[in-house]
């Protein structure tokens, strides 16, 4: 009997568990098809607006894209205190002068360019070029650049019509929607099609894997995480994406000490370190080693001791997922050294971490996109050469590598051995590989990686690589097939080098 | 207007012409308004129509969505609006 009352109250207890979990699993389906019928809606209204788009001649594109670069250009401060203030990383400052590129050298870059219909014509090789919009293009854009990158990617995507979905980060949504906004109202103000961009806020992680999956989406524009980035690339839709970067920069013994140390020091305290393209390890001749660190200290280095690198890697590395702590991405140097409990002179710009070794057992060799930045000293040329590709190839492959140097020869020498999308020389590294201000690269917010990182091109991602060019081509007859004929390939004793001869034959 | 219309018992044509932009589209949307809901079919003749935007897309989808399929089409698409018909899946708007 007691028995029986037992396995009654635990049948009892089974039955409620059973609803509760049936419930649950209800409640879980129904927000399912909720998203399900969300992503549909978004994929369907940028279907209809890559349709509109497709009638637009160059001329319209050409003043909506103007349009939405001013309104993002005159929004550039409220916009980069908004983003700075969300997301708690970098300085709104440096946030402003990433609006202003994202904005203003983007769209000088964008111009001139053709993006609609006829782009080329070659009367000699009969070849006429056509350029296509490819669809609705998902564009994820990362925390640490918000509304810059979402700047960026809205005007190489109008300029090319296409309509765009903007996936903001979880914690820069606001800022991210509001630039998405300003750009859409003024894109509107020049009669471009009704959501030509739009956004999907509030989404989980599974919704943006149905919107990636999605048979409509034509292109995704992975610029974030690893994680994020492999999913995009292992969707089954076209990605164009980006990789983890660990910028070795080799100041060699030509390099002029101070100006390369004030274009360091420019470029990895920019923005509190946040760009990828940022150096992350200094790797100097020991001939020039004494003036480099001279100048480093003069200009707001600080080397941090033994103890106080442990308390730095401390903050700094996540031990679990062998990675950057997130808390001290785009952090400034003071608020560094306080959760790592070190003291360091005010002024500081710049933690110096004087290591010997690369790799898994040296957590601070590897990308932490703060102002921190490894130290290593080279004997020579080679010994300096081998350290770079070690910490190239440390979780950087693909990205970007620097080099301050005098030596024409071992500029070239080392960007070879470089396995780098980038190879920037004499210049800061963060400013420098997104392209425009210190060099000719096109400007772009997202670096390619190549094959290395996992991408499609090395190439700075642009308005060309958002279009299908079409090729028509005219009769233009090969006078060597003309004069060979193909029978020639039926007698079996012609070798290979009788072919090229005849292949070659002054006609 | 870009909009003449001929009615018989059963059907109701839509002759549309020049360019559908928003501007167009929003005065034409009463005039459509205005002739449906009286179970008739319609029909829009696009043969003199140049360009459309997304409002007009939208009031088409609209008809389509009120008088039901079979009882709304869209007629003699010049290329370029076809196309734009094709790239938004909306093929079953247009007949011919």
């Amino acid at each position: 009997m007691e028995f029986y009352a037992e396995s009654k109250e635990i049948s009892f207890l089974s039955i409620n568990v059973k609803f509760v979990h049936l419930s649950f699993q209800i409640r879980k389906k129904s927000m399912e098809e909720q998203e399900r019928n969300h992503i549909e809606e978004i994929l369907e209204r940028a279907t209809y607006a890559a349709a509109i788009f497709n009638q637009y001649d160059q001329e319209q594109v050409d003043r909506i894209v103007r349009a939405v670069y001013k309104a993002a250009l005159n929004n550039r401060v409220m916009l980069a205190k908004m983003a700075a203030e969300e997301t708690q990383m970098g300085r709104w400052e440096d946030k402003v002068t990433k609006n202003a590129i994202a904005a203003q050298y983007v769209y000088e870059n964008l111009k001139n360019q053709k993006t609609v219909g006829i782009i080329s014509e070659n009367e000699h090789s009969g070849i006429v070029e056509i350029a296509q919009p490819i669809g609705p293009i998902l564009a994820i854009i990362p925390i640490t650049n918000p509304t810059s990158t979402t700047i960026f990617k809205i005007l190489i995507a109008l300029k090319t019509r296409n309509p765009i979905i903007i996936s903001p980060p979880r914690k820069g949504a606001n800022s991210t929607i509001e630039a998405a906004r300003i750009c859409y109202e003024a894109a509107l103000s020049e009669e471009a099609p009704e959501d030509c961009i739009q956004w999907n806020n509030n989404k989980t992680r599974e919704e943006t894997q149905h919107l990636m999956k999605h048979p409509k989406l034509a292109l995704i524009l992975a610029t974030g995480g690893t994680g994020l980035v492999h999913e995009a690339y292992s969707s089954g839709t076209p990605a164009l994406g980006v990789g983890a970067g660990n910028v070795p920069v080799y100041m060699e013994k030509t390099a002029d000490p101070s100006f390369a140390v004030e274009q360091l020091i420019l470029s990895k305290t920019f923005d509190n370190g946040t760009i990828c393209a940022s150096e992350q390890a200094l790797v100097v001749d020991k001939e020039i080693a004494g003036k480099v660190k001279e100048e480093l200290v003069r200009q707001g280095a600080y080397f941090l001791n033994p103890e106080e690198t442990k308390a730095v890697e401390k903050v700094a590395w996540n031990t679990e997922t062998k990675s950057m702590n997130g808390a001290v991405v785009g952090q400034s140097v003071e608020k560094i050294a306080a959760m790592a409990g070190i003291k360091v002179p005010e002024g500081t710009r710049l933690l110096m971490v004087p290591l010997e070794k690369i790799g898994d057992e040296e957590p601070l060799s590897s990308e932490i996109l703060a102002p921190i930045l490894a130290y290593y000293e080279a004997n020579d040329f080679d010994d300096a050469a081998r350290k770079c590709i070690e910490l190239n190839y440390h979780g950087g492959i693909g990205h970007t590598a620097s080099i301050f140097s005098c030596d024409e020869e071992r500029i070239k020498k080392f960007s070879v051995m470089m396995n780098a999308g980038r190879i920037v020389v004499n210049m800061p590294s963060a400013q420098g590989a997104v392209g425009s201000l210190f060099n000719t690269l096109e400007t772009s917010f997202t670096l390619g990686c190549g094959t290395a990182g996992k991408n499609i091109t090395t190439d700075n991602v642009s308005a060309r690589h958002l279009l299908n060019i079409q090729r028509v081509t005219r009769r233009r007859m090969n006078v060597r097939m003309l004069n060979l004929g193909f029978d020639i390939y039926l007698d079996e004793s012609l070798d290979a080098d009788t072919l090229e001869r005849e292949y070659n034959k002054n006609y | 207007m870009n909009l003449k219309t001929e009615s018989t018992d059963e059907l109701v044509i839509c002759h549309l012409s020049g360019r559908l932009d928003t501007i167009a589209s929003l005065e034409l949307e009463p005039e459509i308004d205005k002739i449906t809901d009286n179970g008739k079919k319609m029909e829009f003749d696009f043969h003199e129509v140049d360009y459309i935007s997304s409002t007009f897309l939208r009031i088409c989808l609209k008809q389509y969505k009120t008088l039901g399929a079979g009882n709304f089409w869209i007629k003699a698409l010049k290329p370029d609006i076809k196309k734009v018909f094709m790239i938004a899946g909306l093929e079953k708007l247009v007949k011919g």
